[in-house]
């Protein structure tokens, strides 16, 4: 491995890693070196990503938390600490969705999304932040979406929510550069995962008509992602910051 | 397996004899990549070459105008044939058509005058 790129000795948080996207860039991150923490609210879930990732030889801690909650956030990032000494990587990867329309979404709905959307990445960088400091620096990577590239009716809230992390991305970049911390966007497109199916009996409609437009002519899986989380957790990109990066085959230039 | 790994790879890099184009060059030669360093200036077509071949890494100095469609084709030429392949055509340089590549004919550019 190349020393620009080797993780070895770093401890990286993944929220919403106990699945889909986020145990993807897990693997990625463990597969040079980096010990993870995923992060997620299903136990099961939890353990059978851990069970994952030490099987491929990790050093992998779950917790279970609600990012959505400060005091949840504060604990999982001190369990962090607690079993590795540090943080050096945090990717902002949990998320929910569904599709609704605006005018139907009750304040209730719209406000607890986006706390698990949105405010979950203030919570958690906020929490982080003191121990990358100690550490000399660090890697901040929210997951986003191509949502921010397009638009869509039903998805207003979550178009709000991710817009909001691209924003948060460039000037959390600004204010925490003189810590060496990078931050940075990565918006994936379409990828198979259980928020959107995209093969077996819960194939999602919209897959076939996406892929037929994608430039690579095909959809994505987690381990598309693992290149990308590397570089952006990894000395590689220590001139990389405030940038929001396009991960999607090129289905955003042509759907 | 390493996906930063560029073993066996071929990559062009215009403008490649100097400054950021070499800095490129030396990234993808240290993970595996050979590298045709293409210019203009001989010197510092040499020069760029003797820096990189001490490094350990393939390199061939190209010398070619890219404004010019024969010299783009010679180049492409000499470069499959030192090294057997193409795969990554670099463009590091500052004039650029929006244009489909693919598609163009040098009777769709302008004539420039590339600075380095």
């Amino acid at each position: 491995m190349n020393s620009k790129f080797d993780l070895t000795g770093k401890v990286a948080i993944i929220t919403g890693g106990n699945g889909g996207l986020g145990l993807g860039i897990a693997k990625g991150l463990a597969s040079v070196g980096a010990k993870v923490a995923v992060v997620g609210r299903n136990q099961d879930k939890i353990n059978n990503a851990v069970e994952q990732l030490q099987a491929e030889g990790a050093d992998a801690l779950g917790i279970q938390c609600d990012v959505s909650q400060e005091d949840d956030v504060n604990r999982m990032v001190k369990e962090t600490v607690a079993r590795f000494g540090r943080i050096d990587i945090l990717f902002n990867n949990a998320a929910i969705s569904w599709g609704i329309p605006a005018e139907t979404m009750t304040l209730e709905q719209w406000n607890n999304f986006i706390a698990i959307n949105l405010t979950s990445c203030f919570l958690t960088s906020k929490a982080c932040f003191p121990e990358m400091v100690k550490a000399g620096g660090g890697k901040i990577i929210n997951v986003g979406s191509i949502i921010t590239k397009l638009g869509f009716g039903k998805l207003v809230h979550y178009a709000a929510a991710k817009g909001g992390m691209d924003h948060m991305t460039q000037s959390l970049a600004q204010g925490w550069g003189k810590h060496n911390i990078q931050v940075n966007a990565l918006l994936p497109g379409l990828v198979d995962t259980e928020m959107m199916p995209c093969e077996g009996p819960k194939k999602n409609k919209l897959v076939d008509y996406a892929v037929k437009r994608t430039p690579v002519g095909k959809f994505g899986r987690p381990s598309d992602f693992y290149g990308i989380s590397i570089l952006l957790a990894s000395p590689a990109s220590n001139f990389i910051t405030g940038s929001i990066i396009v991960v999607d085959g090129g289905l955003s230039l042509s759907i | 397996m390493d996906i930063f790994d560029l073993t066996g790879k071929v990559a062009i890099i215009t403008g490649g004899n100097g400054g950021l184009g070499l800095g490129i060059a030396k990234g993808l030669a240290s993970e595996g990549c050979a590298v045709a360093l293409v210019g203009r200036n001989r010197t510092k077509i040499d020069a760029a070459v003797a820096e990189m071949t001490e490094l350990g890494y393939k390199a061939l100095g190209v010398q070619a105008d890219v404004s010019q469609e024969d010299d783009v084709n010679r180049m492409v030429k000499e470069t499959a044939d030192h090294f057997g392949r193409v795969d990554i055509p670099g463009q590091q340089r500052r004039h650029q058509l929006g244009r489909g590549a693919g598609k163009l004919t040098s009777n769709n550019g302008t004539s420039s005058s590339p600075s380095t």
